[in-house]
C-alpha cells in the first residue's frame, strides 16, 4: 500500500486534492492547446476488454466532459474469453456476443463501426478505412493480437477456413466447432499450440479440455494432439490431472522433447509435420505466434518483438505521451495478456487520461488479473494475481493459483465464481 | 478410448560406436486396478507391462512396468550402434495388444 506519510500532516484526501489542483495548474500552462479547445476529444480504437471500457469509464466518470470516440468494426462483438465453453457445449453462441447501443445511449460515447488504418501522431488525428479521419487529444489503442506471419510454417490467413485459429472469437470459434462435430469416429484433433508470448496463456489448454469433453461424449475413440513449442505452459499441472481423470489416454502433448517445436502444416492435404514426420489429421487449429493488433505497428509505436511498451502507472505509450495501449498488444510487464488484465488496465488508463484532460485527482494504480479455466464439467480452476506499477514495469505483488486435489465441491464454486465474473465484466465493458 | 499412440525420439545424427539418446513415449492411462471412476467401480487393471527395444533382432532394453507407473509411461536410455540398421520398439498391453513402432538408424 502506498500511504502518505503521517509525519507530514497530510491526509489522503488533502494529499490528492493538493495534486489534482497541482494538475491542473501544470497543465494550463504547459498544454493550452488541449484545454482551449473547449471539450477535450478521446479515441478509443478497438471494442474489447480494453478499450469498450476505457470508453466507458471516461464518457461515464467525466459526465459529458470528454467527447469519447470508439471506433470498432464489429456491430456484434464476440468474447474470446468463455468462447471455449461455447466449442464444449457450455456455453450457447448468443451468450458471448455483446453490442455497443448501450455504450451510445447510457454514456453518449460515440460509437463508429469502420477500421483504424492510419495514425497521424503529429497532427493527432486517426484515418478510417471508410475515409475521413478522427482528431484527438489523447488515443487510445486497444486493438488486441494479429498473428505473426510465417510463425507456423505452411499456415497464412488464407488457410484460416481450412485450419482455423478459432483465438479471434466469431464466425471461426463457429467453424472450428463444427469441424470438431464433424470429426470421423476415430479421427484426430491436432491442434498447434503458440509460442509466448500469447493472448489468455491457459486458453490453448482449455480448449484441449472443452475439445475432449465434446468428443468423450460423440465420439470416444477420437484422439487429440497438442503440438507445443513450449516447455511449460499455464496451470500445467492442473490440466494434466484432469485430463488424466475425465479423458484418460485420449490427449497427447507433443513438446520440444518430441519435436514440437519443428512444426510445419500441409493445409491441402490436412497433415501435420512434427520434427520431419507427416502426420494425418481430421481437424487442425492452428495457433499462430501472435504480436499486437496491426495499428500498433502502423502507430509506430512498437518494439522488435511487436508489442507496444507502455509506462505501467498511465499505460502511454513508451514513444508517444498522447497515445495510451491497452491490453493483449501492450508490453507492461508481468500481467498475462488477458480480459481481465485489459479491462484492470483500462480503468486506470481511463482514470490518468481524466486527469491529465480534466484535472480529475489520479492515484497510484493498482492492476489485477484472474483466468479461471474449465477443466470437464464444474471441474473450474484458476490462477490470478495483483500488480503495481513500477518505473521499470507493471510488477507483480502476490498471486494464487488452484491445486491439484481440491475436492469438487471447490472446483464447483471457483466454475461458479467464473460464470459470476463473465457477468460482471461485460458489464463493465458493454452495459 | 483412443488407441495409443507411441513415438520415439532420436539425435538427428548418430555416430557409429558413439553413445546416443533414445526418448519414447506411448499414451495410456496405465489403470492401477486401484481407482474407482465417477459412479464408484473399480476401474479394471490394464498398463502397459512390458516394453523390448531389439536392434538388428538383438534386444538392447527390455523393461518390466509396474501398475505404479504414471501415465503415458516415457522412458529414455542411451544406446551404441556399430553401423546402420532397423531399431524396432515395442509395447505389451494388459489387454494382449501389442503396439509397435520401427526406426531405420543411419549412422556416419
Amino acid at each position: 500500500m502506498s500511504e502518505p506519510n503521517g509525519k507530514s500532516g497530510l491526509n489522503r484526501r488533502h494529499f490528492l486534492a493538493s495534486a489534482a489542483a497541482a494538475t491542473t495548474a501544470v497543465s494550463a500552462l504547459s498544454a493550452p492547446a488541449v484545454l482551449a479547445q473547449g471539450r477535450p476529444r478521446v479515441v478509443v480504437v478497438g471494442g474489447g476488454a480494453g478499450g469498450a471500457t476505457a470508453a466507458r469509464y471516461i464518457a461515464k466518470d467525466s459526465e459529458g466532459a470528454i467527447d469519447v470516440t470508439l471506433v470498432e468494426p464489429s456491430r456484434a462483438y464476440y468474447t474470446c474469453f468463455f468462447s471455449n465453453l461455447y466449442i464444449g457445449g457450455f456455453r450457447e453462441y448468443a451468450s458471448i456476443g455483446h453490442s455497443y447501443g448501450d455504450l451510445a445511449a447510457n454514456h453518449g460515447v460515440n460509437v463508429v463501426h469502420d477500421w483504424a488504418v492510419s495514425v497521424d501522431r503529429d497532427a493527432r488525428s486517426v484515418g478510417l478505412a471508410g475515409g475521413g479521419s478522427l482528431a484527438y487529444d489523447r488515443l487510445i489503442l486497444s486493438p488486441g493480437i494479429d498473428f505473426r506471419d510465417g510463425s507456423v510454417p505452411g499456415w497464412d490467413l488464407s488457410q484460416q477456413n481450412r485450419m482455423p485459429h478459432a483465438y479471434k472469437a466469431g464466425s471461426q470459434t463457429q467453424l472450428l466447432k463444427a469441424q470438431i462435430e464433424a470429426m470421423p469416429e476415430g479421427g484426430t484433433y491436432c491442434m498447434v499450440a503458440p509460442s509466448n508470448p500469447f493472448r489468455c496463456p491457459p486458453g490453448p489448454y482449455e480448449r484441449i479440455s472443452m475439445v475432449a469433453h465434446v468428443l468423450k461424449q460423440s465420439n470416444p475413440t477420437a484422439k487429440i494432439i497438442i503440438v507445443d513449442p513450449k516447455e511449460k505452459f499455464s496451470k500445467q499441472g492442473l490440466f494434466q490431472e484432469g485430463w488424466q481423470r475425465h479423458y484418460p489416454g485420449m490427449i497427447e502433448r507433443i513438446g520440444p522433447d518430441f519435436g514440437g517445436d519443428k512444426v510445419e502444416v500441409r493445409p491441402d492435404s490436412m497433415e501435420v509435420v512434427v520434427d520431419g514426420e507427416a502426420m494425418k489429421v481430421d481437424v487442425c487449429n492452428v495457433i499462430p505466434g501472435q504480436q499486437a493488433g496491426r495499428i500498433a505497428a502502423i502507430a509506430g509505436i512498437t518494439n522488435e518483438a511487436g508489442w507496444a511498451p507502455i509506462v505501467p502507472h498511465t499505460m502511454q505509450s513508451r514513444s508517444d505521451e498522447n497515445i495510451h495501449v491497452l491490453g493483449d498488444a501492450s508490453q507492461q510487464g508481468d500481467m498475462p495478456k488477458s480480459g481481465f488484465s485489459a479491462n484492470s488496465q483500462a480503468k486506470s488508463c481511463a482514470m490518468a487520461v481524466r486527469g491529465a484532460l480534466t484535472g480529475s485527482s489520479t492515484f497510484p494504480p493498482r492492476y489485477s488479473n484472474t483466468c479461471w479455466s474449465l477443466i470437464g464439467t464444474d471441474d473450474g480452476v484458476k490462477v490470478g494475481a495483483s500488480y503495481e506499477a513500477t518505473d521499470e514495469k507493471i510488477a507483480k505483488v502476490d498471486g494464487f493459483i488452484s491445486q491439484t486435489g481440491e475436492s469438487a465441491e471447490l472446483r464447483k464454486a471457483t466454475y461458479e465464481e467464473s460464470i459470476g465474473w463473465y457477468a460482471a465484466i461485460t458489464g463493465d465493458m458493454f452495459s | 478410448m483412443a488407441e495409443p499412440t507411441p513415438r520415439v525420439k532420436l539425435p538427428r545424427s548418430i555416430e557409429p560406436g558413439v553413445p546416443f539418446t533414445v526418448k519414447t513415449r506411448i499414451t495410456h492411462p496405465m489403470h492401477t486396478g486401484e481407482r474407482h471412476d465417477s459412479e464408484g467401480a473399480l476401474v479394471p487393471r490394464r498398463i502397459i507391462n512390458r516394453f523390448v527395444v531389439s536392434y538388428g533382432g538383438e534386444v538392447v532394453i527390455s523393461v518390466n512396468l509396474e501398475p505404479a507407473v504414471s501415465a503415458d509411461p516415457y522412458i529414455q536410455f542411451e544406446m551404441a550402434v556399430p553401423a546402420s540398421g532397423l531399431l524396432e520398439f515395442q509395447w505389451f498391453d494388459d489387454d494382449g495388444s501389442v503396439y509397435s513402432l520401427q526406426k531405420q538408424v543411419e549412422v556416419g
